[in-house]
């Protein structure tokens, strides 16, 4: 049988033509997204910060929420969703040094620290990333070597490292006002200017004296890590060992250095892995459509050939295995042409994605065996896949349509495929109704989900669907002209097979742009709807680099004359226990926000629903009620929470609230905070006036605070309402990709379908039509199919869009521009028409009887 | 190869067709019978129930002392496939196939390597022994039609059927289907049944069985033209 495919696709190279360009095409885009995928996930080297040092002692950052409960497993941790590890005590770090076989032990402190040039305009800032603050004992740890100056002595004195110097224009000798989270800003004399010893990228850093950066820290019992120098000719792992001993509960002991801190690029790596990770779903999902959609049109288009086969004695089953020959023929010459121009398209695409500023500077495709395999699994599985179902249908052709004159279309669908379209539409239905119930962030997501159900369901169900649809939107197509019209429409009713598979394409690439433009804008509009109704300040201030403001910043505000309500929010990290109490505890890691209780009513209105924000006592926490809803929480209940010290505490539920998009899902007190990450910076300050206006006031503060931007209430929410988002044009060229390679199936499909049919146009021109009739007649169905596939695909896109909307706010509003809609949907028809209409030209090119005569 | 008392209907209800009423019949071994008779009196029917591509509703079909109505429709397909050869009016090749591969498909079907002397006698006996490596489209109507009676010797069938053989070929190179037809009868030794429409087309068969409403009407031994086709204008009357 692999002899009569291999037969058949050499000899029919333009009809398998068509599934050949789906297959190469979607091999292209699994490669591609492979490779990046995997390129995103080991790309982040990890901190290099470490890098002369043999092993580094940190807090364990997996610490149990239950009070005496089992350790948590590290793997159940998904990327980028742990709490910091918590900071150690010094005596860990006396005890290490105790440890045969150890030279020396260097402790290291880690701040947030932003350097300006003293007096520098603040307009200079910008979200540039992170600078941290060390000792300088740290800087060996790398090492750093000072290229001028001298180490920092006096508590005043700081080193910058040459990237820091240079950005700040700040050179040795010259003044420098350094903001962290214990001082606010201070005044420092650059002492020197030291360069990492070697290349890469690492974050941006300033060097204290160890004593000053130990009273910036809050707490100077304690370090971030403890850096081990071996001595020489140690054995690692059984030093390793011996320092675990040591050091003792609740510490991790590395070997691995670069894992001791995130890098700088940690979290713009885990943003291009959801990203990539997202984008080659979505492409995998059209890939399975596109190529299933191929070969049930080449069964279609060969219904004769192998009806004939069956009336001369093939059985069912050698049918089935003549198309999954076909189908391993076609994948094969896919894989070779479809891998190279993969890998060769990773490396612009990976250009792109650094330069559109989704991935970080250091990203590059990187080659290895797994997106390969992954590939060729993929191709070669999907088009088994596609030719098992076109099989499945081809061993049903009976032998008695060979003798047939004209071949009769399918009339019916299989029981199986009614009874899995009906299961599928159950399933929506529940993802539906069960997404909204739970809501929140979770609901939202699952509703995503119901896209692809229901695009399954669509699928299944085509033919049924179509035609139902096509008795809808045919006697609209009348206006072509009666004659052409009505036969358009005709043809539509009676080929129901047809324009489903042809519709199905447009249906999937409406869906999926509608979903993937409108979700985001969604959630967007969702969220300044909720903060418009939830922020009562004045005057909302942030920081300029998105790291936060120190405490200082809320206390000289409520200082100035004319302010009558202050409250910061400060985002600290949690670990909640979610489970009921005595089973193994499920765990997830939050932002909560710690506020003052006593400030937040007259600052914002966060629609409690149960219990009195009041009673926010540093063992009280509040929580939103889609979190709550989910989590089966009630006001009153005593939460496991792990703090980010590593402390563990019951914390007591004291209300639930409505308004937390674009907040968080969880409250705690200020004073818990102050107490449990002293480091912790406020992500916004809200500010109202007792009348007067302060706004020249707060302005004036940014002299004393370089980061600190004054925004009014409505200059902050237009904020919000402009996308600062970087990934959104990125999601836009994503789709666009997307869209093309949807766009060629569709093309592709309709190409083919139409190309099927010249016998049919010449008889017709036969009967007395001219060329223009049969045109505007094919025209006149692809318009059907067309319509229907946008609607289906608006129908599908409307579903998800208003169950997520429910879900996350309770309001069925989403946001879809009508403009974008439309271009949406006129490119579609565009692509419909021009995908049908360029192959019918030239199927009624020929004469009509040099057609009809010639032979199959 | 022998009917007894098939039926065959289509439809259900009230739109229900009788095709074929209890019809039996026999076909001696090594005989050409031709099917006539007006559109929709069952003579396709009768062929496929004959041929086992549709199951009759009732009575049974014998071939080599098997009712084949009892089988199992993959044992029934490879029964086909060594007992009965077919030849049908026109698209009846595979167009990416040689004309040798399409003689030899039902070898391939069979998972058997071809009888590579037999396969040539065939060949040579068809008169399309040059034309072995061409394609489908490269040959005239007659030429590929010859093709399929190769094709359907090709197993040493027991019966062959031919679906209006003619019906899409010039009269005379119809007449040298038909004449070839006679010869597998006359040198092959096979039973040939045939289903026409065209007078002289019957006058190569033994016999001619006409059928009407799905019932056999009448039957005529060493058929003319004449004979038929006044037979054919009574019906009209």
């Amino acid at each position: 049988m692999l002899r009569l495919g291999l037969r058949s696709v050499r000899t029919r190279k333009a009809r398998f033509a068509g599934s050949l360009l789906a297959v190469a095409l979607a091999v292209t885009v699994i490669t591609t997204g492979g490779v990046l995928l995997q390129s995103a996930v080991t790309g982040d080297g990890g901190s290099r910060r470490f890098h002369a040092v043999t092993l580094v002692v940190t807090g364990n950052p997996h610490i149990s929420v239950a009070p005496g409960g089992r350790p948590i497993d590290s793997g159940a941790d998904p990327v980028g969703d742990r709490l910091p590890p918590p900071r150690l005590p010094l005596s860990v770090a006396h005890r290490v040094a105790q440890v045969p076989g150890v030279r020396e032990v260097v402790t290291d402190v880690s701040i947030y620290s932003h350097v300006v040039k003293a007096g520098g305009p603040s307009s200079r800032l910008n979200a540039d990333g992170a600078t941290r603050g060390h000792g300088w004992s740290s800087s060996r740890l790398t090492p750093y070597r000072l290229r001028e100056g001298h180490p920092p002595v006096k508590p005043d004195e700081i080193v910058l490292d040459g990237g820091v110097a240079a950005r700040t224009g700040l050179g040795t000798g010259d003044f420098a006002d350094v903001v962290t989270a214990v001082d606010g800003s201070r005044r420092y004399r650059v002492a020197g200017v030291a360069h990492p010893a070697l290349p890469g990228p690492l974050h941006a850093t300033v060097f204290f004296t160890d004593q000053t950066v130990a009273r910036l820290s809050g707490d100077s019992t304690g370090v971030d890590a403890v850096a081990v120098f071996a001595e020489p000719h140690v054995d690692i792992a059984q030093l390793a060992s011996r320092v675990r001993d040591a050091a003792g509960d609740g510490t991790l002991v590395l070997t691995d250095t670069s894992q001791a801190e995130p890098s700088a690029d940690s979290g713009a790596y885990v943003a291009t892995t959801a990203f990539l990770g997202i984008m080659s779903a979505v492409a995998g999902f059209v890939a399975i459509f596109v190529i299933a959609g191929t070969f049930s049109l080449l069964v279609v288009q060969r219904r004769r050939e192998i009806a004939l086969l069956r009336a001369i004695g093939a059985t069912g089953g050698q049918v089935r295995r003549m198309i999954a020959a076909e189908g391993l023929v076609v994948s094969a010459i896919a894989l070779v042409a479809g891998v190279p121009a993969g890998l060769a398209l990773s490396r612009p695409l990976a250009g792109l994605l650094v330069s559109l500023g989704v991935a970080p500077a250091g990203f590059h495709p990187v080659y290895g065996a797994i997106p390969l395999i992954v590939t060729a699994a993929a191709g070669v599985g999907l088009t088994q896949l596609a030719a098992f179902t076109a099989g499945n249908r081809a061993a049903r052709v009976r032998p008695t349509e060979a003798l047939r004159e004209s071949a009769a279309p399918l009339k019916r669908l299989s029981r199986l495929r009614l009874l899995a379209g009906a299961a599928f539409g159950a399933l929506s239905a529940f993802i539906v109704v069960n997404s909204i119930a739970t809501g929140g962030n979770k609901g939202s997501g699952d509703a995503f989900v119901v896209s692809f159900t229901l695009m399954i369901t669509v699928t299944l169900l085509g033919p049924l669907i179509t035609a139902q649809l096509a008795r809808l939107v045919a006697p609209l197509i009348v206006i072509l002209g009666r004659g052409q019209g009505f036969l358009a429409a005709a043809n539509a009713k009676a080929n129901p097979w047809r324009i489903a598979s042809a519709s199905i394409p447009i249906t999937l690439a409406v869906t999926f742009t509608c979903i993937m433009i409108f979700m985001p804008q969604t959630v967007q509009m969702l969220t300044l709807q909720e903060s418009l109704l939830r922020i009562h300040a004045d005057h909302v201030l942030v920081s300029a680099d998105g790291q936060g403001l120190p405490s200082a910043v809320t206390r000289d505000v409520a200082r100035l004359p004319g302010v009558s309500a202050v409250a910061a929010t400060t985002p600290i990290p949690v670990r909640l226990g979610m489970g009921a109490a005595g089973g193994p505890v499920l765990t997830r890691t939050l932002m909560a926000l710690a506020v003052e209780p006593g400030e937040v009513p007259a600052l914002l209105d966060l629609d409690v629903s149960v219990g009195h924000l009041s009673t926010l006592t540093d063992d009280g926490i509040a929580a939103s009620s889609s979190l709550a809803r989910e989590s089966r929480w009630h006001v009153g209940d005593s939460l496991p929470v792990a703090l980010p010290d590593g402390t563990r505490k019951e914390l007591h539920l004291v209300a639930t609230y409505e308004r937390s998009l674009g907040l968080s899902d969880v409250l705690v007190s200020a004073d818990l905070a102050a107490r449990y990450a002293p480091q912790a910076l406020a992500s916004a300050i809200y500010v109202k006036d007792d009348g007067r206006s302060t706004a020249d006031s707060l302005s004036a503060l940014t002299k004393d605070h370089p980061t600190l931007v004054t925004l009014s209430r409505g200059a902050y929410l237009s904020q919000l309402q402009r996308s600062n988002d970087s990934q959104t044009t990125a999601v836009y060229l994503f789709i666009m990709l997307i869209g093309l390679y949807t766009a060629i199936s569709v093309m592709n499909t309709l190409a083919a379908a139409t190309a099927a049919r010249t016998r049919e146009f010449a008889a017709l021109r036969l009967a007395g039509s001219t060329r223009r009739q049969v045109l505007t007649m094919v025209g006149g169905e692809a318009l059907i199919t067309v319509v229907i596939g946008v609607l289906l695909g608006t129908l599908i896109a409307a579903t998800t869009l208003v169950s997520s909307s429910l879900a996350l706010a309770r309001t069925p509003a989403f946001a879809a521009p009508p403009l974008i809609y439309l271009t949406i949907v006129a490119l579609a028809v565009v692509l419909g028409l021009a995908a049908t209409l360029l192959p019918a030209r030239m199927a009624v090119r020929p004469s009509a009887i040099s057609v009809i005569g010639a032979r199959e | 190869m022998a009917l007894q008392g098939v039926s065959k209907s289509f439809g259900t209800g009230l739109t229900s067709v009788a095709a074929l009423r209890d019809v039996s019949m026999a076909f001696p071994e090594g005989t050409f019978t031709a099917l006539m008779g007006p559109s929709g009196s069952g003579k396709s029917t009768f062929m496929h129930c004959a041929a086992g591509l549709e199951r009759p509703d009732a009575g049974a079909v014998f071939l080599a002392g098997t009712d084949i109505t009892k089988m199992r429709e993959s044992r029934l397909t490879v029964f086909r496939r060594n007992n009965m050869g077919f030849v049908f009016q026109s698209f009846n090749l595979l167009s990416s196939l040689t004309v040798r591969q399409n003689v030899t498909l039902p070898f391939l079907l069979n998972g058997r390597r071809a009888d590579g002397k037999w396969v040539d006698e065939i060949v040579e006996r068809v008169g399309l022994a040059e034309r072995m490596d061409h394609l489908p489209a490269e040959l005239s109507g007659g030429q590929q039609q010859r093709v399929s009676i190769a094709r359907a010797l090709v197993t040493r069938p027991q019966v062959i059927f031919a679906d209006e053989p003619t019906g899409a070929l010039d009269t005379q190179t119809g007449a040298g289907i038909l004449r070839l037809l006679r010869e597998t009868v006359d040198g092959f030794g096979r039973t040939l049944i045939m289903v026409t429409h065209d007078p002289r087309a019957a006058t190569y068969a033994d016999r001619v069985v006409f059928l009407v409403d799905g019932g056999i009407v009448d039957e005529m031994s060493s058929p003319t033209v004449e004979r038929t086709s006044a037979w054919l204008s009574r019906l009209d009357a």
